[in-house]
């Protein structure tokens, strides 16, 4: 919101002085302390101990606070939402006028829609995204299964030639207002075209499916990695949406089958180009875009059949 | 606050009356329609989009018009280089006045209205009503989003007096102990 986002932060040149410091274990030559002692020491300290293999018998503080640590194996899945919280350092917004805080909202819903509408004018930015992410992947020892030279090299003159404008990122605060009224409007069309006897539950298990996959497809984006969070590819995979609601709103008015399946594939390839490049500035790491794409993909053209056969 | 008034005088004593009926509004809207929305329309799917509408309007109203009007409180989420979540808890001047009245008001529906969907899930489940239940879940995720966050940004900033209102301690302290320490604190 206020903060603007800024894209990874790398040096390429500092990637070369990247090296491994080798740890200092400090030999285990503890003196052997009372078992009293030893409940009240730290967690960490009875690791230590562990590792070491000293004197480790029955200990019941070891089954109060079980040295095996299970976060380890949730890792790849609450990387990503590891709460830190601060405080807000930047102006006072808390007195601003009541009009500020919609007319503010109201124009990050318009760029998000924007960016659905003429994903092209994304294009630079996710080039330039994916540059970023590039990089910091080969930093952090990820292998993305790109040659990172080749690619480089062909992406450095474009960056040189348009440097980064801070002011295009502003559009990544993801926000569900979007995806909420595309489902429900989706959902709507959907059940008033069905039978009249069972609208009603058409209308409620296409919002439940709807918002189902939805979140099944971010966890699956969020676990492939890179700099995406869960409530972001929520909110890009919904906004994206789009597109198979126009086509929920033609097939209202045209009945001729084909003419739909015409308009299903223009729209649902629309709206797959559309979360592609959205993702793209939105932070999955480079080689894993097509993983990404490919379930929602999937949902889209599922989504956009229902409407061509309703 | 304990001799009885009117809800007109409360209003009254208000500092923020309009952003006060607005809370109340969208807060009490969403259950009153969920409960007696099959009395007005026969439609299921109007009663469906009035409650959704109503509960993200309330969403929407009270993380960013009432906390702060109400309150001095605001949060909100945001992810940083490395898309890592981050709470942002802002809290007012401690000098500035909070309206007793405005802060009772807000903290007692705070938290009622999650207790109040609980209770509607429960029933709606024994009714067997599983189209309902959507609702109600989201009802439930949607107003307990809201409390658990203004009350660890409550506790963050320690801007509000607790001690004064009766309600925020009371149920502040109790609801500590029920939330997981993911929402509790930075432990």
């Amino acid at each position: 919101m206020s903060k603007k986002w800024k894209p990874v932060a790398v040096n390429p040149d500092e990637a070369d002085d990247f090296e491994l410091e080798p740890d200092t274990i400090e030999p285990d030559v503890e003196t052997p302390v009372q078992p009293q002692q030893k409940a009240s020491s730290t967690q960490a300290q009875q690791q230590s101990q562990g590792q070491g293999g000293s004197s480790s018998f029955f200990n019941f503080s070891n089954f109060v606070s079980p040295n095996i640590d299970l976060s380890q194996s949730f890792n790849p899945l609450l990387k990503n939402e590891q709460v830190r919280e601060h405080a807000f350092t930047g102006g006072d917004t808390l007195d601003e006028p009541v009009w500020k805080t919609l007319e503010r909202d109201f124009k990050a819903i318009g760029q998000r829609l924007l960016s659905v509408m003429w994903p092209a004018s994304l294009s630079k930015l996710a080039k330039i995204q994916q540059h970023n992410l590039l990089i910091a992947a080969r930093n952090s020892g990820i292998n993305v299964g790109i040659n990172f030279d080749q690619l480089g090299q062909d992406l450095e003159q474009d960056i040189a030639n348009t440097p980064l404008d801070d002011s295009d990122l502003k559009k990544l605060a993801w926000d569900l207002w979007g995806p909420l009224l595309f489902t429900l409007v989706f959902a709507v069309i959907l059940g008033l075209m069905s039978p009249e006897a069972n609208s009603s539950e058409v209308f409620s298990g296409v919002f439940a499916i709807v918002w189902s996959t939805l979140a099944v497809i971010a966890v699956n984006i969020q676990l492939l990695g890179g700099t995406i969070s869960f409530f972001n590819a929520l909110s890009t995979t919904g906004y994206a949406m789009f597109p198979l609601l126009l086509l929920a709103i033609t097939s209202i008015f045209i009945k001729w089958s084909f003419i739909r399946f015409i308009l299903y594939v223009i729209l649902v390839a629309w709206s797959v180009y559309a979360a592609t490049v959205n993702l793209k500035v939105h932070g999955v790491l480079p080689g894993r875009v097509f993983l990404a794409i490919y379930p929602v993909g999937l949902v889209y053209a599922t989504l956009g059949w229902l409407c061509v056969i309703t | 606050m304990s001799e009885p008034q009117t809800f007109t005088d409360r209003i009254k004593q208000s500092s923020h009356p309009l952003a006060l009926l607005f809370f109340l509004g969208f807060r009490i809207g969403a259950p009153v329609a969920y409960a007696l929305g099959m009395f007005f329309t026969k439609s299921f799917i109007l009663e469906f989009i009035t409650v959704i509408l109503l509960l993200a309007a309330d969403f929407w109203n009270v993380k960013n018009i009432s906390g702060r009007l109400l309150v001095g409180l605001r949060w909100w989420n945001e992810t940083d280089d490395n898309g890592e979540s981050i709470w942002v808890f802002e809290t007012a001047n401690p000098d500035r006045q909070i309206n007793p009245v405005d802060s009772n008001i807000f903290w007692f529906w705070l938290y009622l209205t999650p207790f109040v969907w609980g209770v509607m899930g429960i029933l709606a489940f024994l009714k067997l009503e599983f189209l309902s239940l959507i609702l109600v879940i989201i009802g439930l995720t949607l107003t307990i989003i809201n409390t658990m966050a203004f009350t660890r940004c409550d506790k963050f900033g320690k801007a509000n007096d607790l001690a004064s209102s009766v309600f925020g301690t009371v149920s502040g302290s109790m609801f500590g102990r029920l939330v997981p320490s993911f929402f509790r604190g930075n432990q």
